[in-house]
């Protein structure tokens, strides 16, 4: 128990340095520290899981809009690193909000933090749209099983799933930053295993033990905090 | 109709994680896409797998990603453009159906890109004895292409090794190469260094997905007789 209180401390500092270095401007770092000032409460969690809900539940544009002013430039963002010119992106932007509108009532802030989820509508769309082709991902909402597992969540999975959101972020930051590099191209410069190796120069079997020695950390981690419990 | 998702858990090796990861990214290409996202749906650890990885790709996305100013426009054409959605009705096209052809379970990113003729038979075309062939996808721009194959059973495959990936997927029946033996869900990738000689099972013979990168060259002597005709 003391191991775990120590490995999320640790966790949580190196969370809140990562936020002030690279988000001097947001102000949503601002939630990791409680109101009077107390011991910092990580938490993946957002203040856009609940208007994310609200769009879903209540159509509620106010909370629509607040989605769109702090993803939709971070979105385009995403697609132009991965190839979009900037006029496409933003058509994907848009293709993307409207997915993300059309499809709110599916978001269940038990499975996944809102940025998870919004994530993989963004991905999606990007998969779609560059590759010129449609539904090439796997849908959750496929088949009849799927939307029974999808709309059934235990609580336990409930639990398991905060974990994974929680403990990945504190993964990520605590990865040495040659690890972190390559996790982040993979994600934000598009680019498949294959292609990294080209633009680093490293020969492709570094690439992917790194980022394999990067995903096993992410895993470990998750196991040693799961013993822990 | 069954869906495959609860019975089957389709195995992957490290270097199939290497393209799950590469998925959940988005950074693969459309026949590989299919091919991941087909696997996806048969094995619920690869699902778990790239769970994780989307988490990473959403806190990234949150928290490490420098914005892009969006033009001013931008929010006001989505807000006109919500007027008059139906949300239910844009949930019920986006539903996907899994199909049943030639009695195998076809998950649901597959289901509508195999060509069928009217009589719901489907195109194959014969590449050697006990082995028929089936183009689902054929990319020229990423030299990718998705095909089904189909084994009688006890059949051999050509020994062949890969210029690019070759990445398999069983959906029917089970194979064994030097390497293993393969189920329903598994998801194989071969790649330049390796050279394999796939046999199918004795009892149900085998059907599966493959995605190539590139053409794959066929090692034994009658193979490089074929060669020239798999490009």
């Amino acid at each position: 128990m003391f191991l775990r209180t120590l490995i999320d401390f640790n966790a949580k500092n190196l969370i809140a340095m990562s936020f002030s270095k690279l988000n001097p401007d947001q102000t949503f770092g601002a939630s990791l520290v409680d109101k009077d000032g107390s011991a910092p409460q990580l938490s993946i969690r957002s203040e856009f899981d609940p208007l994310l809900q609200a769009v879903g539940q209540k159509r509620d544009r106010q909370a629509f809009i607040k989605i769109f002013e702090y993803f939709a430039p971070r979105i385009k963002s995403f697609l132009m690193k991965g190839g979009a010119r900037p006029d496409q992106a933003e058509e994907l932007v848009q293709e993307t909000m409207l997915a993300i509108w059309d499809r709110a009532e599916t978001y269940n802030p038990a499975a996944s933090s809102a940025s998870t989820w919004i994530f993989t509508v963004a991905r999606n769309k990007k998969i779609d749209a560059l590759r010129k082709s449609k539904y090439h991902y796997y849908d959750p909402n496929d088949g009849l099983e799927s939307i029974k597992d999808e709309g059934q969540i235990t609580a336990e999975e409930s639990v398991v799933a905060q974990q994974r959101e929680e403990e990945i972020k504190a993964a990520m930051a605590s990865l040495p930053t040659e690890q972190a590099d390559l996790i982040r191209m993979s994600f934000f410069d598009g680019m498949a295993h294959a292609e990294i190796a080209a633009k680093t120069k490293l020969p492709l079997g570094t690439v992917k033990s790194r980022i394999r020695l990067a995903m096993d950390r992410i895993r470990q981690n998750s196991n040693i905090t799961q013993d822990m419990i | 109709m069954t869906s495959a998702n609860t019975q089957v858990n389709g195995k992957t090796t490290e270097a199939g994680k290497a393209l799950l990861l590469d998925y959940a990214a988005g950074s693969l290409n459309e026949a590989l896409s299919l091919i991941v996202s087909t696997h996806l749906s048969m094995s619920s650890s690869s699902r778990d797998f790239v769970k994780q990885c989307e988490t990473i790709g959403g806190h990234l996305l949150m928290n490490d990603c420098a914005p892009e100013t969006v033009s001013s426009s931008c929010l006001q054409s989505v807000l006109a453009r919500l007027e008059g959605r139906c949300a239910e009705r844009a949930q019920e096209c986006a539903k996907r159906k899994d199909a049943e052809f030639e009695g195998i379970h076809i998950p649901a990113p597959l289901a509508d890109l195999v060509p069928q003729t009217e009589t719901g038979k489907g195109c194959w075309h014969k590449l050697i004895k006990g082995m028929d062939v089936m183009d689902v996808m054929n990319c020229k721009k990423t030299h990718s292409r998705a095909q089904l194959l189909r084994m009688a059973p006890a059949t051999a495959a050509p020994s062949h090794s890969h210029a690019g990936l070759e990445v398999t997927l069983i959906l029917d029946g089970a194979f064994s190469d030097e390497t293993g033996e393969y189920h329903v869900g598994d998801l194989i990738v071969e790649d330049e260094t390796t050279t394999h000689t796939p046999v199918s099972c004795p009892k149900q013979g085998c059907v599966c997905l493959a995605v190539t990168t590139a053409p794959i060259r066929l090692t034994g002597w009658m193979g490089r007789l074929i060669n020239p005709f798999l490009r």
